[in-house]
């Protein structure tokens, strides 16, 4: 992730991009070869760098993705969203409920930042993803495919990480939302010594 | 020095077939478009509630024009670029609407991480076609006629598979710098299978991790993999050995981590384009066409493409 100060000079190095680009169709016979040398130079130049220093400048990128040395003898752990019905009953909601956002990317949004929200904008956001998550129920129950499938089908793209799908929703309408921190210690569930510990960690809207 | 001009000169301006500009260019739209489709709801995004918002600096959010524009506007943009990606399959004014896409994709790309920080919207799929785009979109114009090859054709082509290459190089570099060699050992893998397997239970997780002759395979085979990865640019073998290492190796890793890689389909910037045309009978054969004698490959470009 970008540190907010690198944010303009990224833009910059962006914009510096677009304009060695444009400066070849611009560039006549002598001078073109130039261009494109110097246009090559520096996008080759932007994005070793990037991958060297680690550093994402997107969409000059660092790739870094499981470059760290895997631990399971320390906790994974997921933040979990469920459905409350009239009931009381839960259901898991499906990671595309909450398209264009996928559930990883949910969950990290939602510990880094829910807690530190006014309980006035805690509400608003509790609200917002329980209608979010009817929404997907009421597909759901109706046969229709949700977020990243809903065109494609099985033949979409899906986000990278593949995380545990629901299965199926209940006919009666949620009510609000449960939001469970779950974690695990590979180890223990490989071992079969523990399937890991939930906490509810937000429910709502009140 | 001069082997190093050499190097930069063999891979970027030697003669190129127009079929390979050709068909870099519907890959990069296809993939594009076929992400699109499958993410149907971005420019939704601009109605979440504020708070969403809260962590996304203003610095950044300039950065990739999110937030200056109502949602119409957006679902407008969102509608054009799907109109202009059509049109580049199709071989319509291309490089005027690969300019478009590009920016559209530069604009959208990272709308779907942008609330989290973009933390891998390198991996989302749209990265090398939003740049690529933009290379092609000053790139010669190919006519429709076209058959004779070209340095013009050759440098777009080249640094765009270079680009796609970093997936792999800078992936590699990445777990040198914070893991070191260790990170290509048998246990690392096993380490990852359970990890994963953990919370995502994908298939083979275990049975694979029970062996430690598969783990040190994928092990040495990702290092493989990885730091060679780029010798596709400018190597035949390379392309024919890697290639499909590297298909077989993203296919394994969705049922043994549980982890896709979007831009698979970008593995087809590797397709000798020019060897599909002429097996389709739509290529002229004859060595006439192919660029000449070496001398003449190192050319000045002029930016006009031979018909």
């Amino acid at each position: 992730m970008t540190a907010p100060v690198f944010d303009i000079p990224c833009l910059l190095s962006f914009v510096a991009f677009l304009v060695l680009a444009i400066r070849i169709p611009l560039s006549n016979a002598p001078l073109r070869r130039r261009a494109i040398n110097l246009f090559l130079g520096y996008v080759v130049a932007v994005s070793a760098l990037a991958g060297v220093a680690q550093f994402d400048d997107w969409p000059f990128a660092s790739y870094t993705l499981a470059a760290f040395r895997a631990r399971t003898d320390a906790p994974s752990c997921q933040t979990e969203f469920y459905g409350v019905d009239g009931h009381g009953r839960q259901t898991f909601i499906d990671p595309m409920a909450w398209s264009p956002v996928y559930s990883s990317i949910l969950q990290y949004w939602f510990e880094q930042n829910y807690q530190r929200l006014p309980h006035a904008d805690q509400r608003e956001v509790l609200q917002f993803l329980l209608a979010k998550a009817e929404t997907w129920r009421q597909r759901q129950v109706a046969g229709k495919r949700s977020g990243f499938e809903r065109y494609l089908g099985p033949a979409s793209i899906p986000y990278w990480w593949l995380l545990p799908r629901a299965t199926s929703a209940g006919s009666d309408p949620f009510q609000r939302l449960r939001i469970y921190h779950w974690c695990v210690i590979p180890d223990d569930r490989f071992h079969g010594r523990n399937s890991g510990s939930r906490v509810l960690v937000a429910q709502g809207p009140q | 020095m001069n082997s190093l001009r050499s190097l930069w000169n063999s891979t970027f301006f030697t003669n190129e077939s127009p079929w390979m500009m050709r068909g870099v260019r519907v890959v990069l739209a296809v993939q594009a478009l076929w992400l699109l489709l499958s993410r149907p709801d971005i420019p939704a995004l601009v109605t979440w509630p504020r708070a969403f918002f809260s962590s996304v600096p203003p610095a950044r959010a300039l950065r990739f024009g999110i937030g200056l524009f109502p949602a119409s506007v957006e679902w407008g943009m969102f509608a054009l670029l799907h109109i202009v990606l059509l049109a580049i399959i199709f071989g319509r004014f291309t490089r005027i609407n690969s300019a478009i896409a590009g920016l559209l994709l530069y604009h959208f790309a990272p709308f779907e991480e942008i609330i989290a920080g973009m933390p891998h919207t390198f991996f989302g799929g749209l990265t090398v076609p939003a740049v690529g785009l933009l290379i092609l979109s000053v790139a010669v114009r190919v006519p429709r006629e076209a058959t004779k090859w070209s340095a013009e054709y050759r440098w777009p082509v080249a640094l765009i598979q270079l680009l796609f290459s970093f997936n792999y190089f800078c992936a590699a570099l990445a777990k040198f710098r914070f893991s070191h060699i260790s990170w290509f050992t048998g246990e690392n893998i096993r380490r990852w299978l359970v990890e994963n397997w953990a919370v995502t239970t994908p298939p083979w997780s275990l049975r694979v991790a029970a062996s430690p002759f598969l783990c040190w395979t994928i092990a040495l085979a990702t290092l493989f993999l990885e730091t060679l990865f780029p010798l596709c640019v400018v190597s035949r073998t390379a392309r024919r050995i890697l290639v499909p290492l590297a298909f077989l190796g993203h296919i394994g890793i969705v049922y043994t981590l549980g982890i896709t890689f979007p831009s698979i389909l970008l593995l087809l910037l590797f397709v000798n384009w020019d060897w599909v045309a002429l097996r389709l009978h739509r290529a002229p054969r004859g060595d006439e066409d192919r660029g000449g004698p070496p001398a003449q490959r190192d050319q000045e470009l002029d930016g006009t493409a031979p018909a």
